[in-house]
């Protein structure tokens, strides 16, 4: 089995070294710690332990508020240092590499006034921004007023008031007239522009009525000067000033801050530490405790056993109980592979790790997937490509676990690409029959190695991947087979995979061997189908349901059919790569044809067209492959034996995103 | 030019073009989602690019499928072949299949797909799913492909 064994843990300890113990599992990392289900527990430690929670989460929310307010520092940081530096950010998934008594030095040392500090100065800089903002507005509004030479102090009388508005310069003429009607002071026009007219209007307060009225009919936007000490033009100037004396502040607080950019690789750290920390408090509300003492659960992997017992030599005051699950336990999931293999459990991963009784498909789809993802591409040279392309990217990348095991599933994919595409005569979709007579040493040896070429024969690679969906489709219903034999379900073992077993090898050896007497075979399989399918009901019902089942026949032919589609994606990359070649052939002979210059623009262009097609190429391809790959084991293999509905082993460790511990 | 030759001419167009219709609208549905979505989060970019580029391939099918026409066609050669009327609705439909079956199923892809971006924005674990669903699709257009790839290749003779 490619599933490790799984071993149940308990441990109870003396209160004291909880801590340190929690700290110990977090980094060793091999346990998964489930929750103790309350019907375990007594109702009187029940009580206790519910308040141990509330404490527990009271704390995590102080973690979390922390770690917020890191994460808001160090994005703050980031954006200042970006706008001093004028720099497009650097998208670098590069952790930083510490010792992890390094690491702790720092998180602990760690100044976290920083963060109030940082906090104070961003609420500041708001603050002063938005009020530069109305002053500037302000500005703007006053500007055409300017022309008012009086304090404003002085306008205050006892029976007059005055009236500043603007109204649209179409409707000033109007307006004038009718004002003009009422006998007043003045009406004075102090600016106009194209669109509008700035008037002061002085009126005797017994005509605030009359006023107001006219006002109504026209569109008049009437000013609040109340804000406007000396003249308009000295109230300006002293905003001006004002908006200068904030900049001044800004770039104090500037200052201040770009002494804290250097401080923003330590808040990443400290907000892993804090991450740690939050995980390990987490962890906690999993936990069993009294006043002395605390139990935990959990599961852990077979080879890890040593490993725990280390932990039962440190501390004395604990005791370590390992035993296998009991009947009717299901265990989480951790899968189990050889080297060669095991990139591809991330293909069994995004279906779903095996259920209980299932088998681990990885070593099961492995050879197919590989197989499959090479017939996409049949291209010796562009399988090259990606091995090395994915070897570089698996050698510079360091973390995570998912890109390292997508990377290797390439390399492998990619080194069975480079057969697959000698046995076609793929090379970068070179048409080698064209080329020059100095190269024929080059074409004997690829002709050596080939096999079938899909654009001479497109038929036999269609039949061939045809037949490769018969086997993959075969593989999946033996697999079936001895899956029920070894649950011991023998009659659905002969009366369902055996018998769909019979029936398409049957049909196939028929028609391939023309040999009539075979069709036994799959009529043995149909009939078998047809009676013992359901075991339940009276003959009639059972007979209908199994013609039902046979009609299955029909998701089988389709399955198989669906095979095609490698076909169609080896002939696309196929045919794309020749479209590739063909096309800059024909660009070097319009440009060689350019006297002088054109032999060397011909070749630059040329390469840069060639190189740059064939990774397009490659790069769609790929992708195309790989999900099409991925379709066929989820749909047309899994379903013939699989299900996946385990949960996948997820031990308690650290997790770090910006550090890396040496 | 024959009328033949222009007939053949309008099944190339057909394949190609679209084909072509077909991704364009269908990468432009999952585009625009994807950008939508990045507007919140950023980070999950190379996922997305998978879902977009997805509704592209029918794209390259039709075009596949029209070079393949041209090449049989001899009109790389640089000499136009003479075809009759026959020939050219020959032509036009062994082109035809690709072009109607990747125009619709590139199309309702980008809708899945678009679907799936979002699925992928709230479940970041579920993006091979996504994929799945989205090839689902596909196979509609690869059945329109190797149609399209046997007539050309074995039913046309000129």
């Amino acid at each position: 089995m490619a599933v490790s064994r799984m071993f149940k843990v308990a441990i109870l300890g003396y209160n004291p070294i909880k801590e340190k113990l929690i700290d110990d599992l977090h980094k060793l990392g091999i346990i998964e710690i489930s929750e103790i289900g309350r019907e375990e527990v007594e109702e009187e430690i029940i009580k206790d332990y519910s308040g141990e929670i509330e404490k527990i989460q009271q704390k995590l929310q102080e973690i979390n508020k922390l770690i917020d307010d890191l994460n808001f520092t160090a994005e703050f940081l980031s954006k200042f240092k970006q706008k001093k530096e004028n720099k497009q950010p650097k998208v670098s998934s590069k952790k930083f590499q510490y010792t992890a008594n390094e690491y702790l030095k720092i998180a602990r040392n760690f100044n976290y006034n920083i963060i109030e500090n940082v906090k104070k100065f961003n609420q500041e800089i708001q603050q002063i921004n938005s009020k530069n903002e109305y002053l500037r507005s302000r500005i703007n509004e006053l500007l055409p007023w300017q022309k008012i030479k009086i304090e404003f102090e002085e306008l205050k009388f006892e029976n007059v008031k005055t009236l500043f508005g603007i109204i649209s310069a179409r409707e000033f003429f109007k307006f004038k007239k009718e004002i003009d009607s009422l006998n007043l002071y003045a009406l004075n026009e102090i600016n106009s522009t194209k669109e509008y007219v700035y008037f002061a209007l002085m009126y005797d307060k017994e005509k605030e009525d009359r006023i107001n009225e006219i006002l109504k009919c026209f569109s008049v936007n009437i000013m609040d000067f109340s804000d406007i000490k000396g003249t308009i033009h000295k109230t300006i100037a002293f905003y001006k000033d004002e908006i200068k004396k904030t900049e001044e502040r800004i770039k104090e607080i500037e200052e201040e801050l770009s002494k804290y950019v250097s401080e923003y690789e330590k808040i990443l750290v400290c907000i892993d530490y804090w991450s740690t920390i939050y995980q390990r408090e987490g962890i906690k509300k999993q936990f069993l405790s009294t006043e002395t003492t605390f139990l935990l659960k959990g599961w852990l992997r077979e080879k890890d056993i040593t490993n725990l017992m280390e932990l039962n030599r440190k501390y004395k005051e604990i005791h370590i109980n390992i035993s296998p699950p009991e009947e009717g336990e299901v265990p989480p999931v951790a899968l189990k592979n050889p080297a060669l293999i095991s990139p591809f459990e991330m293909v069994t991963k995004l279906f779903g790790v095996p259920g209980k009784g299932e088998p681990d498909p990885t070593p099961l789809l492995a050879p197919f997937f590989a197989l499959f993802f090479a017939i996409c591409l049949t291209d010796a040279g562009y399988g090259l490509v990606l091995l090395l392309l994915s070897y570089i990217i698996l050698k510079k990348i360091k973390d995570g676990e998912g890109t390292q095991k997508l990377m290797k599933t390439l390399i492998i994919s990619g080194a069975v690409t480079v057969l697959v595409g000698a046995i076609t005569g793929g090379w970068f979709g070179i048409d080698f029959d064209k080329l020059p007579e100095t190269f024929k040493a080059i074409k004997r040896i690829r002709d050596k190695l080939v096999i079938l070429e899909p654009l001479k024969d497109p038929l036999a690679l269609f039949v061939t991947t045809l037949a490769l969906g018969v086997i993959q489709v075969l593989t999946g219903i033996i697999i079936k087979f001895v899956m029920l034999i070894k649950h011991r379900n023998y009659y659905e073992a002969f009366t369902s995979p055996f018998a769909w077993f019979l029936i398409v090898t049957g049909i196939l050896s028929a028609v391939i061997l023309k040999y009539k007497l075979l069709w036994a075979l799959p009529l043995t399989g149909a009939l078998i189908i047809l009676i013992f399918s359901d075991r339940s009901g009276n003959i009639i019902v059972r007979l209908l349901k199994g013609a039902y089942s046979l009609y299955g026949i029909t998701g089988i032919f389709g399955d198989v059919l669906s095979y095609s589609r490698l076909f169609a994606l080896a002939l696309s990359t196929g045919v794309i790569a020749l479209v590739i070649n063909v096309v800059v052939g024909i660009l070097y002979q319009m440009i060689v044809s350019i006297p002088y210059i054109g032999i060397p623009i011909g070749i630059l262009f040329g390469l840069i067209v060639l190189v740059f097609g064939h990774i397009f190429n490659i790069v769609i391809n790929s992708l195309g492959g790989f999900i099409h790959t991925t379709r066929l084991q989820f749909v047309e293999y899994f379903g013939k034996f699989y299900e996946g509905s385990g949960t996948e082993f997820k031990p308690f460790k650290q997790t770090f995103k910006y550090v890396d511990l040496v | 030019m024959t009328t033949g030759l222009f007939i053949a001419g309008l099944g190339i167009f057909t394949s190609v073009v679209m084909a072509g219709i077909g991704s364009a609208v269908g990468i432009g549905l999952a585009g625009q989602v994807a950008a939508g979505v990045m507007s919140e989060d950023p980070k999950n970019f190379g996922k997305y690019l998978m879902l977009i580029a997805l509704p592209g391939t029918q794209g390259i099918y039709g075009f596949v499928i029209g070079f393949l026409v041209i090449m049989k066609l001899g009109i790389l050669t640089g000499n136009l072949p003479a075809l009759t009327i026959s020939q050219g609705l020959n032509v036009f439909a062994a082109a035809a299949p690709i072009g109607f079956a990747g125009l619709v199923s590139a199309i309702h892809q980008g809708k899945v797909c678009a679907a799936g971006i979002e699925m992928a924005a709230k479940q970041p674990g579920d993006v091979g799913k996504a994929l799945v669903m989205g090839v689902f699709v596909e196979f509609y257009a690869v059945l329109g492909l190797l149609v399209s790839f046997f007539l050309v290749w074995f039913g046309i003779k000129i």
